[in-house]
């Protein structure tokens, strides 16, 4: 894989998640596309490519997205990193049943990314949040923050179905190897 | 000895940072955010100037939910404090203003200035008096005399007085009596002297004594041996038109608005001679 159109892919995501996405907001839900160029990056990159991109782009969203811990805002770096490794370890491990070159599995597969890595994150926050002096950064229950965030997988994977059409139409400039070559 | 792989060194660092506690986090990560977000920046505010055109932000905040009736009774209880705050601050700037242009006035300084509110209008329409809140335990004595502004002669103090308040016969009473005056010209014309006095209609008329044009607004200023030396110059009061008196017809009075009279009078100086003990 060519890092470099991955970081350019990681900016203009990075860049719209954070300034443009809530456009889209339904009562407190707003979809992402970081989860979609990982969902896109997991089903042709290998498995050490994958696992790294996600790192660095759950390291990206972690710093870029400070929390509300105690009486104030806090970037914490390690919740979106790992849990969108670990999302993208489980999109590795499902990519080999799922049909590539399908809109429908894409936007399943972003689904399952963002609901793995949202779990790592909430069970990472209800831990922090018995810190003393800290607290938890959402009002009510863990479950009902991991709810929100399920329909957030949701939203994304819906939203970003029409990015699958231009991201297949230029996947040479990604240099992902052919399937067979992908084992590493 | 083999070397920790990467991987497994990133996930232990990334683990701790995760579950480190705030205050190790606290001092650095918010500034690498920051430093992390320069490259997403440009096109973030370009975004971001995007969705505010496609999506304003709409205030929805409900001001009857427990929330928004405690933000709605801070920002009132602070607006009344920033009232009373500027209201306080203008009371000090007008004493100030008051005694710092009485100052100039009196460069040798032979009298003290003593700040005194206007505490009630007391007599009647056609006497009418004023009461200050400062008395004779300010040093303040009948016959003293009253400014506003510094420069605008409001009266002079006379009994009953008190340790805590005092009267103010004021210029544009009948019981001022007559007081010698000159008009002012500030084009340089001659200063004509006239004589000021108040009828029982409460009108302050100045006769001229040389049959000579005044235009309006013109000052008309102290000049009054029987007064103390400190209320000589000071503004009695402008040229407001002039009449004709039917028993002299050759003699043209003016009519004068009162200069103190001009403003809501809330602060007055009282000048007293410097070294007079409290009573």
């Amino acid at each position: 894989m060519r890092w470099t159109v991955f970081l350019i892919g990681l900016l203009v995501a990075g860049s719209i998640d954070r300034s443009f996405m809530p456009v889209f907001e339904v009562r407190g839900v707003v979809p992402a596309l970081i989860p979609a160029l990982l969902a896109f990056v997991v089903m042709h990159a290998p498995r050490t490519t994958a696992l790294w991109a996600a790192w660095w782009a759950g390291l990206c969203v972690d710093l870029l997205t400070p929390i509300a811990v105690g009486p104030g805002a806090l970037a914490v770096p390690g919740p979106w990193a790992l849990g969108f490794t670990l999302a993208a370890w489980t999109g590795v491990l499902l990519r080999g049943v799922l049909f590539r070159r399908s809109p429908a599995a894409f936007a399943l597969l972003i689904f399952v990314l963002a609901a793995v890595a949202s779990l790592l994150w909430t069970f990472v926050f209800a831990v922090r949040g018995w810190y003393p002096q800290e607290g938890f950064p959402w009002p009510g229950s863990a479950l009902g923050m991991f709810g929100t965030r399920l329909l957030d997988a949701l939203a994304s994977g819906l939203i970003a179905l029409p990015l699958w059409w231009p991201l297949e139409r230029w996947i040479s400039l990604w240099g992902f190897p052919a399937p067979a070559l992908r084992r590493r | 000895m083999r070397r920790p792989s990467r991987a497994l060194v990133v996930g232990i660092l990334s683990t701790a940072c995760a579950f480190a506690p705030s205050r190790f986090l606290a001092p650095w990560t918010n500034d690498l955010g920051s430093v992390v977000w320069i490259p997403f920046a440009p096109l973030g505010f370009t975004f971001s100037t995007v969705r505010v055109w496609l999506r304003p932000p709409i205030a929805d905040l409900d001001l009857t939910s427990p929330v928004g009736r405690h933000l709605v009774s801070e920002r009132d209880r602070y607006r009344g404090l920033w009232h009373s705050e500027r209201i306080a601050n203008d009371e000090l700037r007008k004493r100030l203003e008051s005694v710092s242009r009485a100052r100039i006035d009196e460069p040798e300084l032979t009298v003290a200035l003593v700040t005194a509110p206007v505490i009630a209008l007391d007599g009647s329409a056609r006497n009418p008096l004023l009461r200050i809140g400062q008395g004779t335990n300010a040093s303040i004595q009948v016959g003293d005399i009253v400014l506003y502004g510094g420069d605008a002669l409001v009266g002079r103090i006379s009994a009953p007085i008190s340790g805590t308040s005092a009267t103010v016969i004021p210029v544009w009473s009948p019981a001022s009596g007559r007081m010698d005056a000159r008009v002012i010209d500030p084009s340089g014309g001659p200063n004509v002297a006239v004589q000021v006095t108040v009828g029982a209609d409460g009108v302050m008329r100045a006769e001229l004594a040389q049959p000579i044009e005044v235009p309006n607004e013109i000052e008309v200023r102290l000049s009054d041996r029987a007064w103390p030396p400190g209320a000589q110059g000071m503004l009695l009061g402008v040229v407001k038109g002039s009449e004709r008196a039917d028993q002299r017809p050759l003699r043209k009075t003016l009519i004068l608005e009162p200069a103190a009279r001009r403003v809501g009078l809330d602060w007055v100086v009282v000048k007293t001679p410097v070294g007079r003990r409290p009573v």
